[in-house]
């Protein structure tokens, strides 16, 4: 293992190192419920809040447990924490309906976090860990919403009210199986892309002054 | 006879088809652990259906969308641990692995989702049974499917760009389209 692999760049959470795009972790979410933008945003409201504030508690109890017992309270955590999401939801969002993919983002942090859950680097911080959470839910988000905004234009013709074209409207686009297609598609771009540069910075490293 | 069309049942209405769910868990890269995976999301997927149906009747209406989280993992704890202790029985090289494994599969989204749809899919219990089993046994199918193929989507012949993840999303799309049209 490369020693960039080992300490990642917190940013590379976003793109290069992306949770979905790169490991398929939580692409069940983005894959079924990302049929428009505005479920897009639901969804990453509820991502958000649930794994932000759980890694917010769970960093105190995370190294002392053992393993069952650290996903337990962790899974136990997200569901309590979720009631309050859910209540909010209803303010912010007053005419989304609760698709069965949002009580799963209860399991959310347990994948983006998962070699961390339980960690022995004892050097590693709150605030380390935090933003650790934190850029794998940008990494997430920008997925998730770049999948709403491309499958809203395709089957409508439009991004939330905003029209774009009449020529096009494809409904199929919203099915879960062109969710798949899709979801394969840009992570085949973030694939050759990180190639590309790999390719490159081997090649100028190569190359003598 | 009837065996066949429990088997086309379990393909053409599978959650990974016609939800996307469990997705994760059929195409991650090391085969042993998916399959394994798989098989223990028969038994928890089945469990999860099972109380789902049964703790129904005792759910505040109003709360139960709140509760059904905390219901499953509350009534999922017991299995796990049992079938944690199950792993004595194998091989000490495979201990790790097998406990990863049950804790990984209790606690993925096809279980919670199975237990979420239970009461949208079935009216009695053994129906809800039935349910549970098939979505278990369609996951499990489709880890063999996969298994099947894996290796000419990860063979030096597929472009680089798509090879892996990419391409086995691509293949599950395909193949989704063609069990939803023939649900």
């Amino acid at each position: 293992m490369k020693s960039s692999d080992q300490h990642p760049h917190l940013t590379d959470r976003i793109w290069k190192q992306n949770p979905i795009l790169a490991y398929g972790l939580m692409a069940a979410f983005v894959i079924g419920y990302t049929d428009n933008f505005m479920h897009s945003l639901i969804l990453c409201y509820f991502f958000d809040v649930i794994s932000l504030s759980v890694s917010l508690l769970f960093f105190q109890i995370r190294s002392k447990l053992p393993y069952t017992i650290c996903i337990l309270s962790y899974s136990l955590l997200a569901a309590l924490v979720y009631i309050p999401a859910v209540i909010a939801a209803e303010y912010l969002f007053p005419n989304y309906s609760l698709d069965i993919y949002l009580p799963l983002c209860t399991l959310g942090f347990m994948f983006i976090n998962q070699e961390r859950i339980q960690s022995d680097d004892e050097s590693e911080g709150f605030l380390h860990f935090w933003l650790w959470t934190l850029f794998g839910c940008l990494g997430f988000d920008v997925v998730a919403l770049l999948m709403g905004m491309i499958r809203e234009a395709l089957a409508y013709g439009r991004i939330l009210n905003i029209k774009l074209t009449d020529f096009i409207s494809i409904p199929s686009v919203s099915s879960p199986a062109f969710g798949m297609i899709l979801l394969g598609t840009l992570s085949a771009i973030l694939q050759k892309t990180v190639q590309t540069k790999e390719n490159k910075e081997a090649l100028s490293d190569a190359t003598p002054d | 006879m009837q065996l066949l069309i429990e088997l086309m049942l379990c393909i053409t209405s599978n959650l990974l088809f016609t939800y996307g769910i469990g997705i994760s868990l059929v195409a991650r890269p090391n085969v042993k652990s998916r399959l394994l995976n798989a098989s223990l999301s028969i038994v928890f997927c089945t469990h999860g259906s099972v109380v789902a149906y049964l703790s129904e009747p005792y759910m505040l209406t109003d709360f139960a969308v709140l509760l059904k989280p905390v219901v499953f993992i509350v009534s999922i704890v017991p299995l796990c641990f049992l079938l944690s202790l199950c792993r004595f029985v194998l091989p000490i090289s495979m201990h790790d692995t097998f406990k990863h494994s049950v804790w990984e599969s209790a606690f993925s989204c096809m279980v919670l989702s199975v237990c979420l749809l239970t009461d949208e899919k079935a009216g009695n219990f053994h129906s809800a049974l039935l349910f549970g089993l098939r979505a278990g046994c369609g996951l499990f199918l489709t880890a063999l499917m996969l298994e099947s193929v894996q290796r000419k989507l990860t063979s030096e012949q597929m472009p680089s760009a798509t090879r892996g993840w990419p391409s086995t999303l691509i293949y599950l799309g395909i193949i989704s389209m063609a069990a939803v049209c023939l649900s």
